[in-house]
C-alpha cells in the first residue's frame, strides 16, 4: 500500500486518526505490558467506545463504529465512524476539528471508506 | 434452570476524555510533533508525537 489514500471532499465516513490508546501500550507500536488486567484493558475500550458513541450520535445516526487494532503504527487506534447521511457526517466533522480526547488533538478526516467488509488497501 | 437471566448491568464508566487538555508532557510531544514534521516525518500521524518525545533527550530537543 503506498497510503497515499483517495481524500475525499465529502463522505458518510469519517477517520479518526489514531484517538484510541490501549492503556497496555503506553509506547504506540511497543510491546504490551502483560502484568495489566485484562479486564481493565477492556473497560478502558468500553468506556471510549461508549464516549466516542454519544458524542457522536449527537450529530446524526450511527450506522457503524469502528476502532482498529492494528499492530500498523499508521492504522493502530484509527476509529472510522460511518453516518446514515453525507451530511451529518460534514456536521460532525466541523463539530470535532480542534477539538482534544483525552489531551490529544482529534485529528479527524472524511474517509472514502463505506463498506467495512471491503476496506482493504490493494 | 427455568428461570431467565437478567442480562448484567452495564457499570458506570468513569469519565469522559472530552476536551481534556493536554497535560504538560502531552503538550511536549506534540510540539516535538511539529519538529518531526518540518525533520520530514509523518506530520499527520500523532504516534510520532510519541516517538520524538521518546527521542529528545538523544537529540536535545525541549
Amino acid at each position: 500500500c503506498s497510503r497515499l489514500h483517495n481524500r475525499p471532499t465529502i463522505s458518510p465516513t469519517l477517520l479518526l486518526a489514531n484517538m484510541y490508546q490501549r492503556p497496555d501500550m503506553p509506547v504506540p507500536g511497543g510491546e504490551p505490558d502483560k502484568t495489566m488486567d485484562p479486564r481493565k484493558v477492556q473497560e478502558h475500550f468500553e468506556d471510549f467506545y461508549e464516549d466516542l458513541f454519544e458524542e457522536l450520535s449527537k450529530h446524526g445516526e450511527l450506522r457503524s463504529l469502528n476502532v482498529c487494532d492494528n499492530l500498523a503504527d499508521h492504522m493502530v487506534g484509527n476509529v472510522y465512524v460511518n453516518f446514515e447521511e453525507e451530511e451529518q457526517a460534514a456536521t460532525a466533522l466541523r463539530a470535532l476539528t480542534g477539538r482534544f480526547y483525552a489531551g490529544r488533538p482529534i485529528l479527524v478526516d472524511f474517509s472514502p471508506v463505506t463498506d467495512f467488509r471491503e476496506a482493504t488497501c490493494r | 434452570p427455568r428461570h431467565k437471566e437478567s442480562p448484567p448491568r452495564r457499570r458506570k464508566k468513569t469519565g469522559s476524555g472530552w476536551d481534556v487538555p493536554p497535560t504538560a508532557e502531552q503538550a511536549a510531544a506534540q510540539a516535538a510533533a511539529q519538529a518531526a514534521a518540518v525533520m520530514g516525518l509523518d506530520p499527520t500521524n500523532p504516534n510520532t508525537a510519541y516517538a520524538m518525545a521518546a527521542l529528545q533527550p538523544a537529540i536535545g530537543f525541549g
